[in-house]
């Protein structure tokens, strides 16, 4: 009988946990609660009484207060800033610059890492530091110099006064993400000439002032148009064309506008309903989307860095003997990435090259399995990443993101079905599960022969009072008992001696479950494959992508009084239901995307 | 500065062969010499597992002591405390053991043994009963077990540069490890729980962040820097922004103004050439020569003055996955009946434990005492269990330096309570980890009303408050976890340590 060490699992008495469960009100990534709203009944069509509330009298947009760029978007920044330069040049620039990148201090937040705004000694030496390090390696290095100045007549330097200015509005244009107006060109040049006098890296100068400069750190969001208010103090602010172009593309890239779409917003208002919903439509048709759609925002939602790395825990014998029904002795060290990888892809897939529903996403039918040995694992052919050539998944097995390996696997020769249920509970519903109390007993939960892991796990928290949270907590992670701990479609479960590759009983797994959405939900699920179908229907996991979304793009929980027009515009492009249960066409994650950004909330900016 | 000053300079690239070339500076002298008092350079050091033969009989880590069942150990001076200590010369240790004190601590470190103190028996009485790392400077919040009834609370290096920031003294901290893997996974936090911001896996950006700008003509930096406070200056007066705003970019500009203090101070002194920036995590070589380069770095910045407290750790150090030292830790060694179990996991643990303490520890020491720096400093190699599976007591301390002559160096302290227990399937206790946390931030001259006051207490019901209220560093009760369980024996062994003042100096540490 073995105990999972690194697996603590004890009788979690979750104060207060009994009717106290907080259903889908908070996510993963808050820590809060809002102000929301009932599930939607079990078992059931989707009920139109759980969506948003569109409140248009209290509907207003939240002041905020100026952002800075993150870690990413400073990374991204400074890579566009060098757009001008060759592919070679502008590798070694980078390369030269990275040390001064990693400097810069991570970004931390309880709502989306990008939504970090503190600044402190550390960001401001950074940053500080990487000017100076950008600027004298540009300036020291012939080519390079060369290649910023391409902006310039042939053979032109900044000692001429056309190159100068040609320079400074094409650059300045990249830092502070809008045309300068003369005065600051005006600026930009006088700073030149006197650096020049004062016998310096003129050219240096100029470019660090410009990477150094607030307008490059900061979004001010303050140029638009006041709608309401005054200025200085309570100003609600239509942002700019330059605003609002660059907000997007930090929002769907993860980097700043490019050159050309810069040159494009020179000559189109984006500020109107038409051309903005056209420019959205450009920016995530770029294959760039990817970065800020699947990276930024999915990977962080559904905690991909959290899939577990099979075999790096527990019995490496039991382990082998596992693997070796496929044939292989090792998985490659790139494992764990190809099991978040499939993910990634599968999300690609429908968002990008279907324009699917998260539905789709939760029942997919496919594997996305690019290598050998995950895609045996499931029982398939790898995926050659052609959307033409799909591989369908064993039906009767898996189907849906829950049953991918990235979502059962575990580093051990066990499951871990409360680990399991947390995310999907936490992450994919948003319900809120209060954290253990501090006087909670942490026993290992030990794996007896005669015991499957789910019965093993039942036994640990049997008490009435674990069970008044375990019985909600834990039934989504037991639904996937019948995927072994490398992911293996599986019916029966092997027990190991301990510290031995013995199988010393093989027991039937249980994945039926009820009560998986909330405590009255009676539906019987059978497995995964159910589970996965089951929340598709109710609607839950849409609602709670609204909401991470939301909290993505603004960095706080939403407040269904204010936002509640928002939040229900974004759920019925994502659902394709009117707001009284209608149904108004498909569901397109796309289409959520764009609608949260025509929401007057992120067109606009209030100050306080 | 010029480039060509730089090339003339050697930088030390890891093995202490090489020099430090340093223009004549205040931070050169001896700490007595000084006109005014400089910190106390802390390094933390944290060393996961132990669950080998680290103390006791057959020790590979501390001195070979003898079993003993009446408080004195046979070879060894007592001292009565709260029970009898024990304690001896290293130098006589080594002598009477072959040369050297143990198998890990061999001639190597012989010539830095009248610098160093090795301190066996140090329990954390807060911490839960499993897995404790992450929480070995003090944050027992943040163990690997996530033990809600601690709250959080800054670790070593965040309260002792907190100190040297109300002392005007210079307060960055610099946290570091070998791969970017490892960097979440511990030591240094903030009061608040999360983990400090200044965190280093690559030398050579940890040279770019204090010596960077030795590569730029200092005119330019200040040129640029006077420019770009006065650029947020000017966009801090747009009349469009509200006062929250105003008020992010004021508090901006205050940082700013301290990095102009510091552009101009960086120039007084000269930086060592720049480590290869392209250094990889790849084998074990790598991330000891980026550990080693590493040293050489912070011996630089202490040098210089420009940073004072660091805090490394290692879990990737013989094997490229941070997680197989603990496999090693249940599979190698089987304290009850003191056998090797699997001797390649248990060769392996020994490898990475030893690789901890030669890699970042002594190396280091030999670094600073090279350029004059150790007698200033404190290095503190702490290990996370003791030799039996996830016991959190009775673990070892290594420490470099003498903190300005705060602590008596060149001595072995056994605090364990030799008269109760062996060691083997009850492992004995010793002295509160809260007393070397208070002892070390003495030791760097912090007042204990400073540190006492930034105490928290355990939320849970069951634990045992037998010290002197609020006294040393940390969480002081006793966890409730060891109550009513075997292990419920370490309450026992403090319930006479009634009102003990866990901000006094622990038995023959103090010079």
């Amino acid at each position: 009988m073995r105990i999972s060490m690194p697996v603590l699992v004890g009788c979690l008495v979750l104060a207060g946990c009994l009717g106290k469960l907080k259903l889908g009100g908070s996510g993963g990534n808050g820590n809060g609660a809002s102000d929301n709203s009932q599930l939607p009944g079990a078992n059931q069509p989707i009920d139109s009484r759980s969506f948003f509330v569109c409140n248009t009298s209290s509907a207003a947009v939240t002041p905020t207060p100026i952002k800075r760029l993150s870690k990413d978007q400073v990374e991204g920044s400074i890579a566009e800033f060098l757009a001008d330069l060759s592919a070679a040049s502008r590798s070694a620039v980078l390369s030269a610059i990275q040390t001064r990148i990693d400097i810069i201090p991570n970004d931390l937040s309880d709502y989306y890492v990008q939504n970090d705004n503190s600044v402190t000694q550390d960001h401001v030496d950074a940053m500080f530091g990487l000017a100076v390090t950008l600027s004298t390696t540009l300036s020291g290095n012939a080519q390079y110099a060369q290649g910023m100045l391409s902006v310039c007549q042939a053979g032109a330097t900044l000692d001429s006064d056309a190159c100068l200015t040609s320079f400074v509005k094409h650059f300045g244009r990249k830092a502070f993400r809008r045309p300068l107006t003369d005065s600051e060109v005006s600026d930009m040049k006088t700073f030149y000439e006197s650096a020049k006098t004062a016998n310096t890296d003129a050219f240096g100068a100029l470019v660090g002032r410009l990477i150094a400069h607030p307008n490059f750190y900061y979004h001010f969001d303050d140029a638009g148009q006041v709608l309401s208010g005054a200025s200085g103090s309570d100003a609600l602010y239509a942002l700019s064309r330059w605003e609002l172009l660059s907000k997007l593309t930090f929002l769907f890239w993860g980097a700043p506008p490019t050159d050309a779409l810069y040159d494009q917003v020179q000559d189109l208002d984006i500020t109107t309903d038409e051309s903005l919903s056209s420019l959205v439509d450009q920016v995530l048709a770029d294959a760039k989307a990817e970065q800020g759609v699947l990276q930024d925002f999915y990977n962080q939602w559904l905690e991909f860095n959290v899939t577990l790395r099979p075999g790096t825990d527990g019995n490496p014998l039991a382990f082998q003997t596992l693997l070796a029904q496929d044939g292989l002795s090792s998985l490659p060290a790139d494992h764990q990435a190809a099991m978040n990888q499939e993910i990634v892809d599968l999300l690609k897939y429908y968002i990008f090259t279907t324009d699917g529903s998260f539905a789709d996403v939760l029942e997919s039918p496919y594997s996305f399995a690019t290598t050998p040995e995950l895609a045996k694992i499931y029982g398939v052919d790898p995926w050659d990443g052609t959307p033409t050539n799909l591989v369908s998944l064993p039906a009767s097995e898996r189907s849906g993101l829950l049953t991918r390996a990235a979502f059962v696997a575990s580093s051990n020769e066990y499951t871990r079905p409360i680990m399991k249920g947390k995310r999907i509970r936490i992450q994919l519903l948003c319900d809120e599960v209060p954290p253990p109390p501090a006087n909670l007993n942490i026993t290992p939960l030990t794996h007896p022969a005669n015991l499957t892991t789910r019965q093993a796990t039942e036994q640990a928290t049997a008490d009435a009072a674990c069970q008044s949270c375990h019985s909600q907590l834990d039934a989504p992670g037991f639904a996937s008992e019948n995927y072994d701990p490398l992911g293996h479609f599986r019916t029966m479960e092997a027990r190991f001696t301990d510290g031995t590759a013995t199988i010393a009983a093989e027991q039937p797994v249980d994945t039926a479950v009820t009560g998986v959405l909330d405590p009255t939900d009676s539906a019987q699920i059978a497995e995964a494959v159910a589970l996965s179908k089951h929340i598709a229907d109710s609607g839950r996991a849409d609602m709670c992508m609204v909401r991470n979304y939301f909290r993505f793009l603004y960095g706080r929980l939403e407040s269904e009084s204010t936002d509640g027009c928002g939040l229900e515009a974004m759920r019925e492009k994502l659902m394709g239901t009117g707001s009284d249960g209608t149904v108004l066409g498909p569901g397109s994650i796309r289409q959520m995307f764009k609608v949260a950004v025509m929401q007057p909330s992120f067109r606009q900016r209030k100050v306080q | 500065m010029t480039s060509n000053q730089l090339s003339r300079r050697r930088f030390l690239q890891g093995l202490g062969t090489a020099t430090l070339a340093l223009p004549f500076l205040p931070s050169l002298l001896p700490r007595s010499a000084r006109a005014t008092a400089l910190p106390v350079n802390f390094i933390g050091i944290a060393a996961q597992n132990g669950l080998y033969r680290m103390y006791g009989p057959n020790s590979e880590l501390m001195p070979k002591t003898p079993e003993g069942n009446t408080g004195a150990l046979p070879g060894l001076s007592q001292i009565n405390g709260q029970h009898t200590v024990n304690y001896g010369s290293l130098a006589t240790l080594a002598q009477n053991s072959g040369g050297q004190i143990s198998k890990i601590v061999n001639s190597n470190f012989n010539s830095l043994l009248p610098k160093m103190t090795m301190l066996q028996g140090f329990d954390y009485v807060g911490m839960p009963s499993s897995e404790h790392h992450t929480g070995q400077f003090g944050n027992w919040a943040k163990v690997s077990a996530n033990d809600s009834g601690n709250p959080n609370m800054a670790t070593l290096d965040v309260v002792l540069a907190s100190y040297y920031k109300q002392q005007g003294l210079p307060s960055d901290i610099v946290a570091y490890t070998a791969v970017s893997q490892d960097d979440s996974l511990c030591c240094s936090f903030n009061a608040d729980g999360s983990p400090t911001s200044s965190r280093f896996n690559n030398p050579a950006a940890l040279w770019d962040k204090y010596f960077g700008n030795f590569t730029t003509p200092t005119d330019f930096r200040s040129l640029l820097v006077n420019q770009v406070y006065s650029d947020y200056k000017l966009i801090s007066g747009n009349a469009n922004l509200g006062a929250d705003d105003r008020q992010r970019l004021e508090a901006h500009m205050t940082l700013l103004s301290q990095t102009q203090k510091e552009v101009a101070q960086v120039a007084m002194c000269t930086a060592p050439l720049r480590p290869t920036a392209n250094m990889s995590g790849a084998s074990e070589g790598d991330r000891q020569l980026i550990l080693t380069t590493m040293n050489s770095v912070i011996a630089s910045l202490i040098s210089c003055g420009m940073c004072n407290v660091f805090m490394g750790w290692a879990w990737t150090l013989v094997s490229s996955d941070n997680n197989d030292w603990h496999t090693w830790s249940h599979a190698g060694y089987a304290n009850d009946s003191d056998s090797i179990s699997d001797p390649t996991s248990y060769a392996n643990l020994e490898q990475h434990s030893s690789d901890v303490l030669n890699t970042m520890c002594l190396d280091l020491a030999t670094k600073l005492d090279t350029v004059g720096q150790l007698d200033n400093s404190l290095i503190l190699c702490l290990q996370e269990h003791s030799k039996r599976g996830h016991e959190n007591w009775n673990v070892p301390a290594i420490l470099f330096g003498g903190a300005s002559g705060a602590i008596k160096t060149g001595q072995y302290i056994d605090f364990r309570n030799i008269a109760d227990r062996d060691d083997q399937m009850f492992t004995r206790y010793g002295y509160p980890m809260n007393q070397l946390y208070a002892n070390v931030l003495m030791a760097a001259g912090m007042p204990s009303a400073n540190f006492e006051a930034l105490n928290q207490t355990r939320t849970d019901s069951g634990t045992t408050w037998p010290f002197r209220a609020n006294s040393g560093y940390g969480i002081t009760a006793i966890n409730a976890q060891f109550n009513g369980n075997y292990e419920g024996t370490l309450a026992q062994h403090y319930a006479n340590w009634t009102n003990y003042d866990l901000s006094s100096w622990l038995p023959q540490l103090k010079a």
